[in-house]
């Protein structure tokens, strides 16, 4: 798949259990700007849920799921 | 979207990353949170608290994985996750005067991110105020 736009930060929280990955994506997102695309890969089995919610509720924008071997790799838009 | 108050009066490891992660659930969902630490947990939020219990469990394999995965780094810190939560959203974290007082602690004693020490009728006004009351 090849994408066209930028990511402007990624993190790994592969090494993380819930709530370690929405909270990466929180924070990065909190300090962030606004139109960039932040990051973050989980192999937590409630990230799926979690962070699209989240990411909905806090009216972000979900780009993009990406489901990689043995994890997810989501891409939000700040917005606000 | 809502306020709740939670209640911990356990400086046990695993009660207070419990608190923690409820805490996060509720911060995440815009929900006002108000935490009051009594008892042991007072002690807990001391700075210089002493070298942290391991997470315990009725189930020998529980307490083995769970405290495993802490150690891996796999768990985020209750205290690192209070700490958060903090610039996350609306977190107010204070500690109870009673014990405070019998332990000769003051505020500058405790974590930075304790906000105030009270009293337990401040507790009974922000169970009034509070949705939800969670204790642990």
């Amino acid at each position: 798949m090849i994408q066209d736009y930028t990511v402007e930060k990624v993190m790994d929280a592969r090494n993380s259990f819930c709530p370690g990955p929405l909270m990466e994506l929180i924070k990065s997102i909190k300090k962030g700007e606004v139109d960039k695309i932040y990051e973050v890969w989980s192999k937590d089995g409630g990230s799926i849920r979690d962070i699209p919610k989240w990411v909905d509720k806090a009216k972000h924008e979900m780009v993009a799921v990406i489901e990689e071997n043995g994890y997810t790799r989501f891409q939000v838009r700040k917005t606000r | 979207m809502g306020r709740i108050l939670l209640v911990c009066d356990s400086g046990a490891t695993d009660k207070l990353q419990t608190l923690a992660m409820v805490a996060s659930g509720a911060v995440t969902n815009d929900v006002e949170v108000y935490i009051f630490f009594m008892h042991d947990a007072v002690y807990a939020l001391k700075k210089d608290a002493p070298t942290e219990p391991d997470v315990t469990s009725v189930f020998p394999e529980v307490a083995e994985k769970v405290n495993q995965a802490r150690k891996e780094g796999k768990i985020v810190h209750w205290k690192e996750l209070l700490e958060d939560l903090k610039e996350l959203g609306d977190l107010t974290i204070t500690a109870c005067v009673q014990i405070t007082e019998i332990l000769g602690l003051e505020k500058a004693d405790l974590l930075p991110f304790v906000d105030d020490i009270v009293g337990v009728s401040s507790l009974a006004e922000q169970a009034m105020l509070a949705d939800r009351v969670i204790s642990f």
